[in-house]
């Protein structure tokens, strides 16, 4: 009885609204603040991002960008109200490849971010690294393979989480190259550093920046990268591609922002321009590079198609693999 | 010693001077808001530090942070409205005090143990960085699960009352801890068909539901439950030469602790202000005193919480693992301004480790000159009636909560949490233990599974390790210590009934 | 009498965390147990569980006499969970500035001596105060007016 109220003088509402918001076109818009919805906590990789561009994304929009955490249910607290709110452009959804594997780790979950979002732009990404424990023996990713093929017990590997970028894109790797790891999960990614550098597990997967940095300080050592090319910082270490090793999943993290279903066309290429124009100004990049994250602009079709192949392949690999997450 | 220097003459120029007081200011005002606190400003303010010197930068947000968590301590004490693990400690007893008119004395108490904790956490700092960083390293699974069962079994025999019911309370919050997602499985636990009781019950939820709610239900209409309160003169503020002979070496001991505990990224402050608190109970003379107004019991964990925040810092910095949703967004700002946190850190942008270090021991001294004129103000929101004063209290709980995650059903949820407080306090049931084993639970759980993991099932591998096998033995040597003296006190207590 | 209705207390109290006991193993068992290396979700509540129902019993069997010292208070008890609830939906329903003031006057119903002039006035000083800064001052993402009045915002 209750929800019945609530959800249909909901509807009476989001249709009030988006009736306005349809007749307005993107006219004024915006006229008010806009809310950039963050599915994770302070401190996490999404937020630092948030904060980075809201300022600027704010000015070039004209109003001001508030930044709103909504942390739970590994990220369907805020997926669900980005879900229920007006489509008129005010809300804007932060995402990052959880809302994808959100999606293939919970196939009976009723959100479809294929179907409950539109894409507004791709924003960027960032490639990752396999490390090893630095006393470790391989020096080589073709060592490791061996190594971890022959380990009693199976290779250990940390993680950030169940279900987190880190644990999906080790299984992922592990899948290609035919090893049965042991997943070591931890609270966060630099719980899971530490368990690698003080030598409680073997290896695991981590953003290339940071990767760099534990090998520079002596306590792991860098095998190899996923990005499409080397990376000038670390000439080096080869990328997957070379060593043969080709994934159906990319292998990296990455950002873009999302609005309700049924936003208006102009609101959405209005949000588009402002965030390409963002990603564009000289000081934001220097922030993204500080924080690891590669400006990478891409229109909306672009967004949504990466979705949905991400969805796909991660379903793929979750059911190949028997990941659970529920 | 050279580098501190260094940092004190980064932390003393006109500007870091005045981002610090600026923050300290800024964090008290917002610390005594109980459940907002730090969180909130630090997050706000972190785009704004895009403008500053990085050092500058960290030097206003870390102000924002210790002034919270001291400002949190005031609300914990005046109205028993704990927003973090250690201000729940602080308002056993700082609590009582307040309520037998001494707010002045704990909070006077507070600022000069936080400031005495502070700056010894500081000096260690300076000594041990190498060796707490090894240290942090060092411990593994096995480790941690040690030393957390070692302060589960010391929270549980010491509570007051029955061994029996405090044990009950610790394991009703390891249960309470289990709720939310399995951090091993991702399966969800106890969720009862809510998603939003998939990450659990919120910490701020807990024990804003568990003191603060079944508080103000408790003294609402309790006859002469009104806070008295005398004229307040500076006299009243600064504790009795007595009572400075009980606080001062609980200040040194909560220190030590503190100091110690503080590097165990994720448990440190909380865990070093809860054992703290219970050395002080076990070595007192009179450990009945404890609840009811002790001022060791406010003095020791105070000081063990600020030294465990400074020496918290070394992961943080060098490790680049924060200890709370706080320190979090510190690191957060730390990279957009191009620091990379690792043990680097530390040596190679020595000005900056080391100016913020400066600066947080000149945040202190900012605290404790910037408080002890503000005692008066905050001891004088006592003189309101309570029946004006509790709608306030019950306005702070539900903005708190609602703020931490903007959402609702954690006003919902701080309801049914303040109803199970209070049936707990009419069945005499002690709510500090269950907050303990909430916190402690889930990494009890995930460190005992991952060790498990690691070690392929065998339990031999916990007492394998030679840390993990020394607490151990401290674990074992306390339960043998417990029995024995109650086994004592049992004996005398039945030769004193067959005397009497 | 006192001596009887203490030990009530426990006996109470012991029932209670015992079926609290109860309700976790009977939570745990449906979840997967698990081996000793690959615990699965239930073994750590399973086993804290039955810990719990054994030292609810060892309370049961002890139980004895001791003072009581505080009895259920229904009116502040009442009021103060109608203060709470009318936040929860005041802040959706009508926003920050109303919740606060009916929560306000709810909560104040809880003190036999409060009149109702007075909590008013304390209500509204008390939201104007609340939204003054939680929400010009904090930015906290709670609007003055929302839901129903959303259109004065």
């Amino acid at each position: 009885m209750k929800f019945g109220l609530k959800s249909s003088l909901g509807l009476i509402a989001a249709l009030v609204l988006s009736g306005s918001a349809l007749a307005q076109g993107a006219g004024d818009f915006p006229n008010k603040p806009v809310t950039l919805v963050v599915a994770f906590s302070p401190g996490g990789s999404t937020d630092n991002l948030a904060r980075v561009i809201v300022d600027d994304f704010g000015q070039v929009l004209g109003q001001p960008v508030v930044v709103e955490n909504r942390p739970g249910a590994g990220g369907y607290v805020a997926w669900r109200s980005v879900q229920s709110a007006p489509p008129d452009g005010y809300t804007v959804l932060l995402a990052e490849n959880a809302v994808a594997l959100g999606k293939a780790l919970r196939p009976d979950e009723p959100l479809d971010p294929r179907k409950a979002f539109e894409a507004v732009a791709k924003i960027g990404t960032a490639p990752m690294a396999l490390i090893i424990n630095s006393k470790l023996e391989p020096k080589t990713f073709q060592e490791f393979v061996e190594f971890a093929k022959a380990k009693e017990g199976g290779v250990n590997f940390s993680s950030s989480g169940v279900g987190s970028v880190s644990h999906m894109t080790f299984d992922a790797l592990a899948d290609l190259i035919g090893v049965q790891p042991q997943h070591i999960p931890y609270r966060g990614g630099g719980e899971a550093n530490a368990a690698v550098v003080g030598g409680h597990v073997d290896a695991m997967m981590q953003s290339v920046g940071s990767a760099r940095k534990l090998s520079e300080e002596g306590g792991v050592r860098v095998l190899a990268v996923t990005s499409e090319e080397r990376n000038p910082t670390m000439p080096d270490v080869p990328t997957l591609k070379e060593l043969g090793v080709e994934p159906d999943v990319e292998l990296r993290f990455w950002w873009g922002i999302f609005v309700p279903a049924g936003t208006p066309a102009p609101i959405k290429e209005k949000l588009a321009a402002a965030m390409k124009e963002t990603l564009e100004r000289p000081a934001v990049r220097d922030r993204l590079a500080n924080i690891e994250v590669a400006p990478e602009f891409g229109p909306a079709e672009e967004m949504a198609a990466s979705l949905d192949s991400e969805i796909t392949n991660w379903s793929a690999l979750v059911e190949k693999r028997g990941i659970k997450a529920d | 010693m050279d580098a501190l220097i260094l940092g004190f003459e980064v932390a003393l120029t006109g500007t870091n001077l005045a981002y610090c007081f600026l923050g300290v200011l800024l964090g008290t005002a917002i610390g005594v808001l109980p459940g907002i606190g730090a969180l909130a400003a630090v997050s706000m303010l972190l785009p704004v530090t895009f403008y500053l010197h990085p050092t500058t930068a960290l030097i206003l947000l870390a102000g924002v942070y210790y002034g919270a968590e001291y400002g949190g301590s005031t609300a914990s004490i005046l109205l028993r409205l704990p927003g973090t693990p250690a201000s729940a400690i602080t308002c056993l007893d700082g609590y009582p005090m307040a309520k037998q008119g001494k707010a002045g004395v704990a909070l006077f108490t507070t600022s000069v143990g936080s400031f005495i904790g502070g700056s010894l956490g500081i000096i260690l700092m300076m000594v041990l960085t190498p060796a707490i960083m090894t240290m942090s390293l060092a411990f593994g699974p096995a480790e941690y699960f040690a030393i957390i069962l070692l302060g589960l079994v010391a929270a549980g025999t010491a509570t007051g009352g029955s061994v029996v019911k405090g044990l009950m309370m610790i394991v009703f919050g390891l249960l309470v801890g289990c709720i939310g997602t399995d951090l091993n499985t991702g399966v969800v636990r106890y969720d009862l068909g809510f998603y939003e009781l998939q990450d659990g019950i919120n910490m701020v939820v807990l024990a804003m539901g568990l003191f603060g709610v079944s508080e103000v239900i408790a003294s609402i209409d309790r006859p002469g439950g009104e806070i008295v309160q005398r004229r307040i003169s500076l006299r009243s503020m600064i504790p009795s030469r007595a009572e400075w002979r009980q606080a001062y070496p609980a200040i040194l001991r909560g220190s030590a602790i503190g100091a110690f505990f503080g590097p165990l990224p994720g448990t440190g402050p909380s865990l070093a202000s809860f054992m703290s608190y219970l050395v002080e109970k076990r070595i007192a003379r009179d450990p009945s005193r404890f609840g009811k107004g002790a001022i060791e019991g406010v003095a020791s964990p105070e000081a063990a919480n600020n030294a465990a925040v400074q020496t918290a810092f070394i992961p943080t910095l060098a490790l680049g693992i924060p200890g709370t949703a706080t320190t979090a967004i510190l690191l957060g700002a730390m990279m957009v301004h191009g620091i990379q946190p690792g043990p680097r850190l530390v040596t190679q942008n020595q000005d900056l480790f080391w100016g913020v270090i400066a600066s947080f021991w000149i945040g202190n001294l900012l605290l404790l000159i910037l408080n002890i004129p503000l005692i008066g103000i905050w001891v004088s929101i006592l003189k309101i009636p309570y029946r004006l004063l509790y709608p306030a209290i019950l306005i702070f709980i539900c903005v708190g909560v609602y703020s931490v995650n903007n959402n609702l059903f954690d006003v919902w949820m701080v309801l049914i949490v303040g109803l199970v407080g209070y049936g707990l306090r009419l069945l005499e049931f002690e709510p500090a233990p269950l907050l303990i084993g909430y916190i402690l639970g889930p990494l009890l759980e995930e460190n005992l599974r991952r060790g498990l993991l690691l070690f392929r099932g065998d339990y031999m591998g916990f007492v394998q390790r030679p840390i993990s096998a020394g607490i151990l033995l401290l674990l074992v040597l306390l339960i043998a210590y417990v029995a024995w003296s109650r086994y004592r006190a049992v004996r005398r207590g039945v030769s004193a009934a067959a005397a009497g | 009498m006192i001596e009887r209705q203490s030990r009530t207390k426990d006996l109470i109290g012991g029932g209670i965390l015992c079926a609290v006991g109860i309700f976790f193993v009977a939570g745990a068992i449906r979840l997967h147990l698990g081996t000793a290396q690959h615990m699965g979700p239930g073994y750590f509540p399973l086993v804290l569980g039955i810990i719990l129902v054994v030292l609810s019993a060892v309370l049961l069997l002890q139980a004895g006499p001791a003072q009581i010292s505080e009895r259920i208070a229904p009116r502040p008890l009442l009021a103060v969970c109608a203060g709470i609830a009318a936040f929860a939906l005041g802040l959706h329903w009508l926003g920050l500035i109303p919740a606060v003031f009916l929560t306000v006057v709810l909560a104040s119903l809880g003190d036999r001596s409060a009149r109702p002039a007075s909590a008013a006035l304390l209500g509204l000083a008390l939201a104007v105060g609340a939204w003054a800064v939680f929400r010009l001052g904090l930015h906290l993402p709670m609007p003055g007016f929302a839901g129903l009045l959303q259109w004065t915002r």
